[in-house]
């Protein structure tokens, strides 16, 4: 969203007004985040980067998730729509290759967002909270019912392969950079675009919109296809990260957190930046838990098993303290950095 | 002239509630048509109507000789129906995302939504709209906390993006200052003679009514009871009676 | 004579159902906030009511519980009062999803907070066997659990002084004031602040109650939090989310269908009656989204 700009900043086209990058700080500060992001796995352990898989992994459901959001199509069904992605994926993965599984992973999750979707034209707002609720327990049931043959409900993926050669972690690592990367630029190219802004008007006032010529199934099912899709590529992801799913990996309280921490914490409406670092205090809040956990158990018998519920804690702390102190979520912090490096060293 | 959009017989009511009871109504191509009547009169139900919220239960609303009576609101959109409402839309984001909605209108296919080249389309003409209701300083700040002439330029604005061939104006001048109402009325004009829109305006300031309307007709209680130009409606005995009662 | 059993037992269950949906209409009915934690609350009653008859203040096992369920009851009123200033008030006037993330932080603490306290094994209320003994009771034909009879207690007792309250006091008359305006209520003297909190203790309080009944039949755990946010929320939208009776009544149907259609159709597909309440909430959302009871609302253009 470009809002007013420091002076002595000038556009000589619609283009380069349009771009993502206002000044040439920022493409300094993107450069070193993308080498940083490069040199990262020959410095951190093999633990540190499984986490940023993760972090890449959640940041694309929640960039979904926040388009979805922003046209206010409230939806709690996400980690089912990433169960569908994951188990369509570990299902043909011992077939067809990881370029043809994850766009159809994604596609299957689409489907079945649109499908789950399109109660929305009739029904608004929170009402759509309780029939994604229900869809997600619905799909969670029926993944459930489909494995219910196979021990432990666990489907094994084949392995991440590119023509017979088999990737290791570090080669995941940049792969799933890559991807992350291209469907960051997607959603928010989606974002500057009139399709996008369509979308926001959709959500704040239906009617208005639809003076606008805004075909509200169209748009609804648009942002609900866009969503789930990025929903499915991300449960591929997961899917060929851990090499096996089951559907208890993408429980209800998943769905919560992903709206609650991903898009509200990280910040409603910041598609790529808000989601990132929505995804980012997820995973750091868990891996903070499972640290404090293990350091205090030795003193604090009962604390051990219940790293789950001081995760819920933390989780519920952090989400109450955003709603009241920074309702625009984190990326409205990383915008005042922003702002505040556009006049720097001169700032006031 | 050639009617451009007629409204014959068309009753409306909610429950019990009767906001239309039988209102005919002819817009002639190129013309400014005043619609004024007291509070509750239907004016606005009137607008609904013919934008597509409200089915009504009986009569009709014929556009350029075509019945529309039946289609969604986003269809008649893309007919040429441009709607502004009497308090301004403005959803979170900047003038310019505000006014760039107003595109996708027109365009038929979703690639063409998503293209760099339709955004840029997009931009450019929204720039030659925030020129023509005169909002450049405003052009990069968030739309959401302007004041409201502000807020009805750049809804008028996001109507004009897909060139409507009709407008309705849901009182485009409430809550505007006289500055404010001067200029909104100078685009009304230049709308209405430099682009030739015909245009069907809602509007209580009667004295607005007189200066710029080619005819007005005087709605109450679902009705309309007077029709003519804005001298002779004005000194018709039953609108007088309508608006200061007995 | 089996499907008497299973409308008996529906009815039955439904009671506790419509408890469960009184709380979360009332909050929503008052506040405007769709509470997604009213499972939580329900898990936290389970607990509290576990807790505080496991002092065992009295010999009589069914007094126990009973008192066991009033101290809890007291207790969630201060966590009522704290829910309010705490986390709700700093928000009013927020947006609706501000409103609604913010019951997800209270569900998300109060259900990590019971599991930080009593972990996660499977806990049962002290004196259960003889409170609720095991062989149902029998009525001609008939068998119900005992736990139902609590239930049926519990519901008539609950919503019957709720509805005196409602509807004859000179308090509900001012909760219903400020349900319809806040801002007319409160230049008419009515304060709100109170108003919100008595409303949360009333809410809190019912949630306790289903949190007694849930936790005897199911047992203490985690599971209990679902279980209840997936029966309160259809239950309140078959009456219409603003209106307590039509709660009570939902809840009653959501029962019967899930003990009759939902037993019934488990006999072909294992484990279907799991999601019968979800199914029931789509098809109520499709069909008539504002519920028997509830206010259409008629969005003004």
């Amino acid at each position: 969203m470009a809002t007013s700009r420091p002076c002595g900043v000038v556009k000589e086209s619609y283009r380069a007004d349009m771009s993502f990058f206002e000044k040439p700080f920022h493409y300094w500060a993107m450069g070193l985040f993308v080498l940083v992001l490069v040199i990262l796995p020959f410095t951190a352990p093999e633990y540190y980067l499984n986490a940023i898989l993760l972090i890449v992994i959640f940041s694309i459901t929640i960039m979904g998730l926040n388009l979805l959001t922003q046209a206010h199509l409230f939806s709690v069904m996400h980690a089912a729509l990433m169960g569908i992605g994951a188990f369509t994926t570990a299902f043909i993965s011992h077939q067809v290759p990881f370029f043809i599984t994850m766009p159809v992973a994604g596609l299957m999750a689409a489907a079945v967002s649109v499908f789950f979707g399109l109660p929305s034209l009739r029904i608004k707002v929170f009402y759509l909270l309780f029939s994604t609720t229900a869809a997600q327990f619905i799909i969670e049931w029926v993944l459930n019912y489909i494995t219910r043959d196979i021990p432990g409900s666990a489907v094994y993926t084949a392995p991440l392969a590119v023509m017979g050669y088999q990737l290791g972690t570090i080669e995941q690592y940049y792969l799933y950079l890559i991807i992350t990367a291209i469907m960051a630029y997607i959603i928010a190219h989606i974002g500057r675009t009139p399709l996008g802004k369509a979308l926001v008007m959709m959500g704040e006032k239906d009617y208005a919109a639809q003076i606008q010529g805004v075909n509200l199934l169209k748009f609804k099912a648009i942002a609900f296809a866009i969503s789930g899709f990025y929903a499915g590529v991300a449960g591929s992801m997961w899917s060929y990260m851990l090499g096996l799913v089951t559907p208890e990996h993408f429980p209800f309280l998943m769905s919560w957190e992903l709206l609650g921490v991903g898009v509200i914490v990280g910040g409603l409406g910041s598609y790529v930046w808000g989601s990132v670092l929505g995804s980012v205090m997820i995973i750091v809040v868990t891996q903070v838990t499972t640290e404090l956990v293990t350091v205090l158990t030795p003193y604090m018998p009962w604390l051990g098993a219940s790293a789950f519920g001081l995760r819920a804690i933390f989780y519920g702390i952090i989400i109450a303290a955003i709603l009241i102190l920074e309702p625009e979520g984190l990326a409205n912090l990383l915008r005042k950095v922003k702002r505040y490096f556009d006049l720097w060293p001169f700032s006031y | 002239m050639k009617n451009v959009l007629e409204v014959r017989d068309v009753h409306l009511s909610f429950g019990g509630l009767v906001a239309l009871n039988g209102v005919n109504l002819q817009l002639k191509e190129g013309e400014i048509l005043a619609l004024v009547g007291p509070n509750g009169s239907g004016k606005t139900s009137l607008l609904n109507c013919i934008c597509g919220f409200y089915k009504p239960q009986k009569g009709s609303i014929i556009y350029r000789g075509e019945d529309i009576t039946r289609t969604p609101p986003h269809v008649r959109a893309e007919k040429g129906i441009g709607r502004v409402f009497q308090t301004p839309y403005i959803f979170h984001g900047t003038v310019v995302d505000n006014i760039m909605v107003g595109y996708i209108t027109q365009q038929k296919g979703l690639a063409k939504l998503v293209t760099m080249k339709s955004a840029i389309e997009a931009r450019k003409k929204a720039e030659e709209l925030i020129e023509f209701v005169e909002l450049e300083i405003y052009r990069n700040s968030p739309a959401h906390g302007l004041p409201m002439g502000i807020r009805k330029r750049i809804e008028l604005a996001r109507v004009l993006m897909w060139n409507p061939d009709i407008l309705l104006l849901d009182e485009p001048t409430s809550g505007l200052s006289i500055d404010e109402k001067r200029d909104m009325a100078r685009y009304i004009l230049e709308l209405n003679e430099v682009h030739g829109k015909s245009i069907l305006l809602v509007e209580h300031d009667l004295s607005l009514v007189h200066d710029i309307a080619h005819r007005a007709v005087v709605m109450d209680a679902g009705v309309e009871i007077a029709e003519g130009t804005p001298e002779e409606v004005v000194n018709n005995p039953e609108v007088i009676k309508a608006y200061l009662g007995e | 004579m089996v499907l008497l059993e299973m409308v008996v037992m529906g009815l039955a269950a439904g009671t506790i159902y419509g408890v469960m949906a009184l709380s979360f209409v009332l909050i929503y009915r008052v506040g405007k906030i769709v509470n997604i934690a009213v499972g939580d609350m329900v898990l936290l009653g389970a607990y509290l009511i576990f807790a505080f008859s496991g002092l065992g203040l009295v010999q009589n096992p069914v007094v126990n519980l009973i008192l066991g369920l009033i101290l809890a009851s007291i207790f969630g009123l201060f966590i009522a009062v704290g829910t309010e200033r705490f986390l709700m008030r700093p928000l009013y006037g927020q947006s609706i999803l501000s409103l609604i993330m913010m019951t997800v932080a209270l569900g998300m603490i109060l259900r990590g907070a019971t599991i930080v306290k009593w972990g996660t094994v499977l806990r049962v209320f002290p004196g259960q066997h003889e409170v609720f003994p095991p062989i149902p009771l029998s009525i001609g034909p008939i068998e119900i659990p005992y736990v139902y009879m609590w239930s049926i207690a519990g519901a008539i007792l609950i919503f019957g002084s709720f509805l005196y309250l409602f509807r004859k006091t000179l308090f509900g008359f001012a909760m219903r004031a400020v349900s319809l305006d806040p801002e007319a209520a409160a230049t008419h003297g009515i304060s709100i602040k109170k108003i919100y909190i008595y409303t949360w203790m009333i809410a809190y309080v019912a949630a306790f109650l289903a949190g007694l009944v849930l936790g005897a039949i199911n047992g203490i755990t985690v599971i209990v939090s679902y279980l209840g946010l997936a029966r309160a929320l259809p239950a309140a939208l078959i009456g219409g989310l603003d209106s307590p009776g039509g709660a009570m009544l939902g809840g009653l149907l959501l029962g019967l269908i899930e003990h009759t259609v939902g037993t019934i159709l488990n006999a072909y597909i294992p484990g279907i009656r799991d999601i019968i309440p979800y199914i029931v909430l789509l098809i109520v959302l499709l069909v008539k989204p504002y519920g028997l009871f509830g206010t259409v609302r008629i969005e003004r253009v």
